[in-house]
């Protein structure tokens, strides 16, 4: 009796197609198909898809190395996106919290109730305070700026001063440093000559002496310190970054400058998501009290975070449309290399294949075992590269940016490459498709092959 | 030659999926390298475009307050500019390469024939059009000529001109400001700038230095004082500024920029102030912004550009892989035809050949494809800051030397292996 059986070797652990003459003696019979040896079976597919990895190590090595390197380059490429964004948060946080926006009047431009265009509009505090009655609006604070010079024992320097309200602090995020604080609504309503400094000021006039309490002079009239702005790193600003500011109240603001029109108003809406109503609101009420076109655009100018938060978005936004592209790409590059792979594999054993099938094996277990090859391959070389990328990112990280434009020491703005969950997620339900995908096609091909053609298959 | 040529072709061919799947990871990796390049190198444009808008390598410096005794002067005094300070610091900088007088009246009361407006008015020399980026959609810009006869024209920022004149076409109108006639000569095309001194110049309206001075001389200063100054440095000044960058102990702010040390020793020995006061004047050197943008931009573009390679070098992985595997495949081939008589240097050629057919011709489709998947992009509309994605021949050919590299060493070692096969060995292969 002659008959082609597939026999394991036990020691070795590998099987291979041999063609024995007679009952084998001391081997196992690859039988499957029978419910009770299902198991057995199983397990039989797991060790042939180990044989055929480790009998090609080389080659998977390299398909794997193909799978860690469209890893690593997915997650860096995905956290660097991440970062780039985050670096423009931490650089328009310094301007304004959410919600906010800054009021320039400006002039009309469309012709109005018998007024020619090109009138000039000056709003007055009381209109502010009105905008803060407004049903959307939070908070409101007039500003009245003026450059004025400063002198601190025998120094002196010039700086802006802006006249502000208690609310300013929370709209502007002017974090006071500790032992401080910002100008609250008593100093506002007493006028008292109190001033809140940026660390320039601090740096140009104290140099090292404990500020809070100190007496300055703003254009000859003694104020006192109540507390210096925490390092702040701002990527936009009007007129100065905060940090070479003085802030005092409004109210006081009348000794040092003509204080019957606001320079600037700075509101916030209730909620960020009703800033654009808000806007429409504020622009109605301002139109109804001068008496000019509330479609004007040129009336008010307005910047606020829904714009900063947009030019943000924007940049981003295209700059992760192309490194995702790039990035999935790149592990689909891997991935068609193991396709490719499994691909040659599959034609080299159409032989062993035609024998398993002639001895009763079925499309099934051909599929799952050259697919478990596959997706073997693909998790081992997927965890790899997460592991690397971990590593990278740390190391990389951070990416210089605008730190040095900024001169910003704690490097916030600069990009941070950071590994969130989401990203893990988001890469490793990419990895397992392209695993199933590329695992699947070879297997797929192997398992329909013509057992009487694949046994002639030279 | 030829025959390995035709041979490689026709192995290709017998393993069309293998080849094509094979290409197919050279190709994207030789897209990326291009997209990420090009992309990196629209940035940098667009960054220098809009930097431009206002002026590239310029400095505006104002007039500030002592802030140190100086020659029995107390501190506290106020400077202002002249427009013989202008004139000398053209005479005596050798860092300059072009000096502007400014000034600028705010509020005047401005009429055309159609509407009103209130603006900013600005009086300039023609050499500022040029360091200003102030370039015109239609009309003619100032000359040495408007300056002598002291002539009353005006050109008109986009903004302010669809304001006063709607869209009508502005040329040769008159207009008055705050009552004097002036007539327009030329409109700036619509400005894209975001950052400015005294307002965008979509809303100015610029006016000759000498009708400037004599109709609208500045409202809260002495007679004869300038708004500022404006002056460009010259090339190899704006060169060194990174040497200055990175030679700093501690931080930017506190860096004493060369430039601006000249600038300040010329207006501190005619006005009698400290040079080393800083606070006397100040002044805004973009050159220092655009240096700042370069490095963050080059910063990025050169991340990109390595994860590009690394990207192609995946795929030269692959071709590695598959010609690693052509070798096993064709062992008994190999023996036969060494056993034929043929070289090791032959064999090596012939398997070289292949997997260097297979990268090149697989990165060249792929630079072909990415430089129309660029087109394509261009064809957007582009946010600021960016000009589409524009790949520069500096990048092109860098990525072509990759390729090439890549190539040459995936395609070295699978051959080095073919062409050392034993023949008995060879000849006694079996699968």
């Amino acid at each position: 009796m002659e008959a082609v059986i597939a026999e394991v070797d036990v020691v070795s652990g590998f099987s291979r197609t041999v063609v024995a003459t007679g009952p084998p003696k001391g081997g196992h019979y690859v039988r499957t198909g029978s419910g009770h040896h299902a198991r057995t079976a199983f397990f039989e597919i797991v060790r042939e898809a180990c044989y055929g990895l480790y009998h090609h190590r080389f080659r998977a090595a390299l398909s794997m190395l193909g799978i860690s390197w469209g890893i690593i380059s997915v997650v860096v490429l995905l956290a660097y996106g991440d970062g780039f964004r985050g670096a423009l948060d931490a650089g328009f946080r310094g301007a304004f919290s959410d919600g906010t926006v800054i009021t320039f009047p400006g002039q009309t431009s469309l012709q109005a109730g018998g007024e020619r265009a090109g009138k000039r509009l000056r709003v007055t505090p009381d209109d502010v305070l009105a905008v803060g009655e407004l049903p959307l609006v939070k908070n409101v604070s007039p500003e009245f700026m003026q450059e004025a010079s400063i002198v601190y024992g025998n120094k002196q320097s010039s700086h802006l001063v802006r006249g502000v309200a208690a609310s300013y602090g929370v709209m502007r995020a002017e974090k006071p440093q500790a032992g401080g604080r910002f100008l609250d609504e008593e100093d506002v309503r007493l006028r008292r000559r109190v001033a809140f400094i940026g660390t320039e000021v601090e740096r140009k006039l104290l140099g090292g002496i404990p500020p809070v309490g100190q007496t300055i002079r703003i254009a000859g009239q003694p104020f006192e310190i109540v507390g210096v702005l925490e390092e702040k790193v701002q990527l936009s600003n009007y007129n100065r970054p905060d940090k070479y500011c003085i802030f005092i109240p409004w109210t006081t603001m009348s000794s040092l400058a003509d204080t019957r029109y606001v320079g600037t108003f700075v509101w916030q809406a209730v909620s960020p998501l009703l800033e654009p109503k808000a806007t429409l609101q504020v622009k109605e009420l301002l139109a109804k009290r001068y008496r000019y076109n509330p479609a004007d655009e040129r009336a008010l100018n307005m910047f606020g975070s829904s714009k900063t938060n947009e030019i943000a978005a924007g940049m981003t936004g295209g700059l992760k449309i192309v490194l995702t592209f790039i990035g999935v790409l790149t592990l689909a590059i891997g991935g068609v290399g193991i396709m490719n792979i499994m691909f040659v594999n599959v034609q080299e054993r159409t032989r062993e294949i035609g024998v398993r099938k002639a001895l009763g094996a079925k499309r099934r277990e051909i599929l799952l075992q050259f697919l478990l090859e596959g997706l073997a391959t693909t998790f081992v070389g997927g965890v790899l590269g997460i592991v690397v990328s971990c590593g990278l990112v740390w190391l990389l990280s951070p990416r210089p940016f605008l730190a040095e434009l900024l001169d910003d020491a704690s490097r916030v703005t600069d990009i941070h490459l950071v590994l969130s969950v989401q990203l893990v997620a988001v890469t490793s339900a990419i990895l397992m498709m392209v695993g199933l995908v590329s695992g699947l096609l070879p297997a797929l091909k192997a398992s329909r092959l013509d057992p009487i053609e694949a046994l002639r298959y030279e | 030659m030829k025959e390995a040529f035709v041979q490689s072709i026709q192995n290709l061919r017998a393993n069309k999926l293998r080849s094509l799947l094979t290409m197919f990871g050279i190709l994207w990796g030789m897209i990326s390298v291009v997209v990420l390049s090009a992309t990196g190198e629209g940035f940098r444009r667009g960054n220098d475009k809009v930097l431009r808008e206002l002026g590239k390598n310029i400095a505006i410096v104002w007039g500030g307050r002592t802030s140190m005794q100086a020659g029995g002067e107390r501190a506290g005094r106020s400077i202002q500019l002249t427009l013989d300070d202008a004139r000398a610091i053209a005479a005596e900088s050798s860092m300059i390469a072009v000096v502007s007088p400014e000034i600028e009246r705010s509020a005047v009361n401005v009429k055309s024939a159609y509407n009103a407006a209130t603006a900013r008015i600005t009086g300039i020399e023609p050499q500022y059009q040029e360091i200003r980026t102030i370039e015109l959609q239609y009309g003619r810009n100032f000359t040495w000529k408007d300056e002598e006869q002291v002539s009353r024209v005006a050109i008109i920022g986009a903004d302010m001109a669809d304001q006063l004149f709607g869209k009508r076409n502005i040329l040769n109108e008159p207009i008055t400001l705050n009552g004097v006639p002036y007539t327009v000569v030329g409109k700036i095309r619509k400005k894209n700038q975001d950052s400015n001194y005294s307002g965008p110049d979509n809303n100015k309206i610029f006016v000759p230095f000498a009708a400037m001075s004599r109709d609208m001389p500045r409202l809260n200063g002495e007679p004869g004082t300038l708004s500022d100054i404006i002056v460009a440095p010259k090339d190899w000044v704006v060169d060194l500024l990174p040497q200055a960058l990175d030679e700093r102990t501690g931080r930017i702010e506190d860096i004493d920029w060369p430039f601006e040390r000249n600038v300040r020793a010329i207006i501190a020995r005619r006005h009698g102030f400290d040079p080393e006061d800083k606070q006397a004047i100040a002044m805004w050197d973009t050159s220092l912004q655009t240096l700042m943008f370069g490095r963050m931009i080059g910063h990025m573009k050169q991340f990109f550009s390595i994860v590009g390679i690394v990207t192609l070098l995946l795929g030269g992985i692959g071709v590695m892989n598959i010609m690693l595997i052509a070798v096993k495949e064709r062992t008994r081939e190999i023996g036969v035809r060494k056993a034929l008589g043929a070289t090791t240097a032959l064999i090596q050629r012939q398997f070289f050949l292949e997997g260097f057919f297979l990268t090149l011709s697989s990165g060249g489709a792929g630079m072909l494809i990415a430089l129309g998947l660029c087109q394509l992009v261009n064809l957007l509309p582009m946010p600021a800051r960016f000009s589409g994605m524009i790949l520069s021949w500096q990048a092109g050919t860098m990525a072509l030397i990759t390729l090439v590299v890549i190539g040459a060493v995936t395609s070295t070692y699978p051959a080095r292996r073919a062409a050392e096969l034993p023949p008995v060995e060879a000849l006694r292969f079996e699968m």
